[in-house]
């Protein structure tokens, strides 16, 4: 399982990765829908309606809360172990917290013990949510050198990708196991956790690192003269990643582009149900959510592939130029014209690029800093996340409470708020464009070149002894 | 590095199959959610 005994032999397809990341992203993906088991968590006593000492929401609502949380702690605490050890190791350790979190919650449910829910899925879970999201990063990076975007966004697709299987999935689960005594949470729970379990080891199992120097068949990388000068050759350590000015703007970056789309997302549906006062049905006003999803899954493929053939830096031009520009408009489309339409469209193309920017991170890393720790530097970047994730919500219910007691109309209690949106993406849009290549004085020393030679020279020669087939 | 520069090999046709038959394993599942999906969107656009 260690990382010298996973380097792939001579023929192995180098296509078989995505598919073993997807694996694990669509697995842990599930944590997105994870408010399906909200409602039923609220009458696991009483069965058909809440009954006296049954869990209320807002009590529920932290266990999300917690694995968001332990995702962005373990991602940053655990970056430098995954690429000392390998995906393998970490794929199945992965897989062995994100299960274990099911089981352990599931016995929370059986014995009504709800600490046993906060720390299954919020910590257990939590950990096995970051190790498994950063786990195939940096191994997608070597292996398409050529196509870096594409190969990430593929992977973090998957958990885009993952709400849409989790949430059916689970609420067919619940009405398979659901009795007179039982509301089937508990079954459901140690169902997925086991699914979930075998299909992320299949993924561990699965993927391999290239040997050291490999590249693909046909591919050279461009001559130093007509390669972009924001594309390194270098590596950064981990250690020096965040003394750059760099880390900073694209922890920036990150955050602004998440926080803008991630309070909508946790409000759509009622936003569009008080903008277009009754003219939206609560049935479609849950469909806007899942157009919503749909853009956020297949942004993160189609902006990560197209910034390979028109630049990192030139994808969040787009992303922080034309979201200023949409969200500006939202108003206009919402109570101004009174369009669904181009509402609808507009927040989908926002969504699109909300999912885009968490895809194409990855590959801006390693343009910046290099491949060799971009795994670990991409996971100490995601405590951006977890400050959107908290920034990003408060902005869009405390403003739209503020706008309703000062007796703003409903129709008109988002404004001010997607103004705000657009304003923290001219934030981003000047971040974005302050990024320059490294310092030189940050990229590793001969040294280190050295001790990740002897590194590899391990590695081939464990390899050579014992070649993994394809 | 340079030297030591390894190439792809083209790999053997087991290798195919088993791409094939891992990327239906990811695929048919995210294609079902997918779906499921779309029948919620259909109610935005027909109330």
């Amino acid at each position: 399982m260690s990382k010298e005994r996973i380097t792939a032999g001579p023929g192995f397809n180098r296509w078989l990765i995505p598919p073993a990341a997807l694996a694990v992203h669509l697995s842990i993906g599930q944590a997105y829908a994870f408010s399906v088991f909200n409602e039923p968590l609220t009458r696991v006593i009483g069965i058909n309606e809440p009954a006296q000492g049954d869990w209320g929401i807002p009590a529920l609502g932290w266990i999300f809360s917690i694995a968001i949380v332990f995702l962005g702690l373990s991602a940053a605490v655990f970056g430098k172990w995954v690429e000392d050890v390998g995906p393998r190791k970490t794929m199945f350790t992965a897989a062995c917290c994100w299960g274990a979190g099911f089981i352990v919650s599931a016995i929370g449910v059986w014995t009504h013990q709800l600490w046993l829910l906060y720390f299954g899925y919020g910590v257990l879970g939590g950990i096995g949510l970051g190790l498994g999201y950063i786990s195939p990063v940096g191994t997608l990076i070597r292996w398409f050198p050529d196509r870096r975007g594409m190969a990430t966004g593929m992977a973090i697709m998957g958990f885009g990708g993952g709400a849409l299987i989790g949430s059916p999935l689970g609420v067919s689960l619940m009405g398979l196991f659901e009795t007179d005594s039982s509301v089937g949470v508990a079954p459901t729970f140690i169902t997925m956790g086991g699914l979930y379990f075998i299909s992320m080891c299949l993924g561990a199992f699965v993927v391999r690192v290239p040997a050291e120097g490999w590249k693909p068949e046909g591919w050279e990388p461009p001559p130093e003269s007509e390669q972009s000068a924001m594309i390194t050759r270098n590596d950064v350590h981990v250690r020096d990643a965040h003394k750059t000015p760099q880390f900073w703007l694209l922890w920036v970056i990150l955050c602004f582009n998440v926080t803008a789309g991630i309070g909508v997302l946790g409000q759509a549906s009622v936003m569009i149900q008080e903008t277009f006062g009754g003219a939206i049905t609560a049935a479609a006003a849950a469909g806007f959510v899942g157009l919503l999803s749909l853009f956020n899954m297949v942004g993160r493929f189609f902006w990560a592939s197209t910034s390979d053939y028109i630049g990192r830096k030139m994808t969040y031009f787009i992303f922080f130029g034309l979201g200023t520009a949409l969200y500006a408009l939202v108003p206009l489309f919402g109570s101004g014209l009174n369009s669904v339409f181009f509402f609808v469209l507009a927040f989908g193309i926002i969504l699109s690029m909300y999912g885009g920017g968490f895809a194409t991170i990855p590959a801006y890393l390693a343009d910046i800093f290099g491949t060799r720790y971009v795994g670990a530097i991409h996971g100490r970047l995601l405590t951006a996340w977890a400050a959107a994730g908290v920034l990003g919500p408060v902005l869009v219910n405390y403003i739209r409470e503020f706008q309703l007691n000062a007796g703003v109309a409903s129709a008109d209690a988002y404004n001010v708020t997607m103004f705000i949106m657009a304003g923290l993406l001219v934030i981003g849009f000047i971040a974005n464009f302050l990024v320059k290549p490294v310092d030189p004085k940050f990229h590793m020393s001969e040294s280190g070149e050295e001790e990740r030679e002897e590194a590899s020279s391990t590695s081939a020669s464990s390899s050579s002894s014992k070649p993994a087939e394809a | 590095m340079s030297e030591q520069t390894q190439r792809s090999e083209e790999p053997s046709s087991s290798s195919k199959v088993l791409v094939i038959l891992f990327w239906g394993y990811v695929s048919l599942p995210l294609a079902w959610g997918v779906y499921e999906t779309s029948k919620g969107v259909v109610a935005l656009f027909t109330g």
